[in-house]
């Protein structure tokens, strides 16, 4: 235990002490119970999201596959040779309950037609069309999915953070206060059983002496 | 083409007699649907290979899967098949039926230009594109080399130019086009475009054989047309013409069709436009399949099955034709894709039912 000086001031002070530490423990386990609501309706988001990127990945490969087998590897690949993009996104940055969190929002989306992907339309096959366009829906979501994710990992750890700090004020900080108020309180209770055993002590030798001088 | 490629010179004359009992050798020896019941029965690509290899795919096939029994390989396998097996045909034509199919071939020479210039434009390794090109039309394998080999797309349209090739033409057109805006989709147009006008003005003529080209070429100009037709009705393509995606020399959808189609507002409509053609009962048959998809490659596909179809077809009328050849080269390349949709969609785990729908058995 820190060395404690067992004083009334101090008792006082000690309490007051456990009395922030509870009122920010208290507010800690609200900021907590809100980031965790928040985190609940990002979660549900994110799952969506993550059921809408496995499908579009699924779907992608899947025409990707009947594209090659189709019309073979080497016309996909050299549709592919002929289309180049670049995916804009803009990053800004907004406050949940206090958390930073960054914000990916898609600039210009990076799902194109079949008519400004590059090549010519008239010397390309719908399947291999269908397969860029595919995997461009993957880039839609994966935007979006990148938002939420940071989100969603961003609020989880203010939610841990937060949490470590209910616990160290739960079960370190608050007890410890609380054990060194009742060290103090016994201390000074100790104190004033001597200072009365002592006064006690002191009268009785004074009456003592003074049945002595009266007896002489 | 160039001066280094010392190419075999085609029988002179008209004489079908000998050509054409060598392509029914070779189309005898076509996989038959029920052997391709049988691949599908496979779930495991090794078997498939192993079947395979016992057929007259086995050198190209042992020669693919020297680094593994990919489906990557059996593509390269089945690709290197082809081209060999085009080009044992083309030694053998005569003079006519080499200008008729060569000509038809010419979407090959096509396809290599486009890639070249693709990779070009990609600034791609010569071996990266090299990689990637069937010779199996007028441009030889050395042509292909020395053209993957150039600096760059000026210096590719410059080559051609000097061969006098007929594909020099849309690309020396368009070359400062593109250079202003770095749109490939431009010269690749112009080449579409250019092909099928030079192709048609080269299959004119009355004789049945020339009738018969002209037919598929047709064919295959409407083919694209109606899928461009089916693309546009999904697409915003602001103040562009559509008639600017026409491709000339169609057999049955010519440019005011086009522009009607074009400018119709959904399938229904397209397919009401295509009632006086023979586009419409094929295109019908497969609109539920649409529907339920939602996929224009139902619609690609029917039109490629209707144009093998016709092709075969012309396989089997005059047997001192051209259709014979025809007929062969077109069942060659649908033997091809159907075991490619066989091998890669046996390695994907796709079921024998959807495998099924891709094929096109005859």
């Amino acid at each position: 235990m820190e060395e404690v000086r067992p004083t009334r001031s101090e008792l006082l002070e000690r309490r007051a002490q456990i009395g922030l530490a509870v009122q920010g423990m208290d507010l800690l386990k609200q900021k907590r119970d809100a980031l965790l609501i928040e985190f609940m309706s990002v979660m549900d988001e994110t799952l969506r999201l993550s059921g809408s990127l496995q499908k579009a990945v699924s779907d992608a490969q899947y025409s990707l596959a009947v594209a090659k087998s189709v019309d073979g590897n080497v016309s996909v690949r050299s549709v592919a040779m002929a289309t180049k993009g670049e995916v804009t996104i803009d990053m800004t940055g907004t406050k949940i309950m206090g958390v930073s969190v960054p914000v990916v929002t898609k600039g210009r989306s990076p799902v194109r037609s079949s008519f400004t992907r590059g090549y010519s339309i008239t010397g390309v096959s719908s399947r291999i069309d269908e397969s860029a366009d595919r995997f461009e829906k993957i880039l839609d979501v994966i935007i979006e999915y990148a938002d939420i994710e940071t989100r969603l990992k961003r609020l989880g750890e203010e939610i841990q953070k937060t949490n470590r700090r209910v616990n160290a004020l739960e079960q370190i900080t608050v007890p410890g206060l609380k054990e060194q108020v009742a060290y103090i309180r016994q201390t000074l209770d100790e104190r004033a059983r001597e200072d009365l055993f002592r006064l006690k002590k002191v009268k009785k030798k004074i009456e003592r002496k003074k049945a002595a001088q009266a007896f002489a | 083409m160039s001066a280094q490629v010392a190419t075999k010179a085609p029988t002179p004359g008209r004489d079908y007699g000998y050509g054409n009992a060598r392509v029914r050798g070779m189309r005898s020896r076509l996989l038959t649907a029920h052997y391709f019941d049988e691949l599908m029965c496979h779930t495991d690509i090794s078997k498939i290979i192993g079947m395979l290899i016992q057929t007259g795919y086995g050198p190209d096939i042992e020669t693919a899967i020297i680094h593994g029994r990919t489906p990557a390989a059996m593509d390269e396998a089945l690709r290197a098949n082809m081209v060999e097996n085009f080009q044992k045909v083309m030694g053998f034509l005569n003079a006519e039926a080499h200008t008729l199919v060569g000509t038809l071939l010419g979407r090959w020479d096509m396809f290599n230009v486009k890639s070249i210039i693709r990779g070009k434009h990609m600034h791609l390794k010569p071996e990266e594109i090299e990689d990637g090109l069937y010779a199996v039309g007028a441009l030889t394998p050395t042509d292909l080399h020395v053209l993957v080999g150039l600096e760059d797309i000026r210096a590719v349209v410059d080559t051609l130019v000097t061969w006098e090739s007929p594909y020099a033409v849309p690309l020396r057109e368009n070359l400062a086009a593109y250079g202003e805006g770095g749109n490939l989709a431009t010269l690749e147009l112009a080449l579409d475009r250019y092909y099928f006008s030079w192709a048609a003005s080269r299959l004119t003529g009355r004789r049945s054989n020339t009738v018969l080209a002209r037919r598929i070429l047709g064919l295959q100009a409407d083919s694209v047309n109606l899928l461009t037709v089916f693309r546009l009705l999904k697409s915003d393509i602001g103040d562009i013409d559509p008639k600017s995606f026409f491709l000339p020399g169609g057999a049955h959808v010519d440019e005011a069709l086009f522009s009607t189609l074009a400018a119709m507002s959904d399938v229904d409509e397209v397919l009401d436009g295509l009632k006086n053609t023979p586009y419409a009962r094929q295109l019908e048959a497969v609109i539920a399949t649409y529907v339920d998809e939602g996929s224009l490659s139902v619609f690609e596909r029917a039109l490629e099955d209707f144009v093998m179809r016709k092709a075969l077809d012309a396989g089997r009328g005059d047997p001192l034709g051209v259709g014979i050849t025809i007929g062969y080269l077109w069942a060659k390349q649908n033997e091809i894709t159907n075991l490619r949709i066989i091998v890669k969609g046996t390695s994907v785990g796709m079921p024998a039912d959807r495998m099924r729908k891709e094929l096109i058995l005859v």
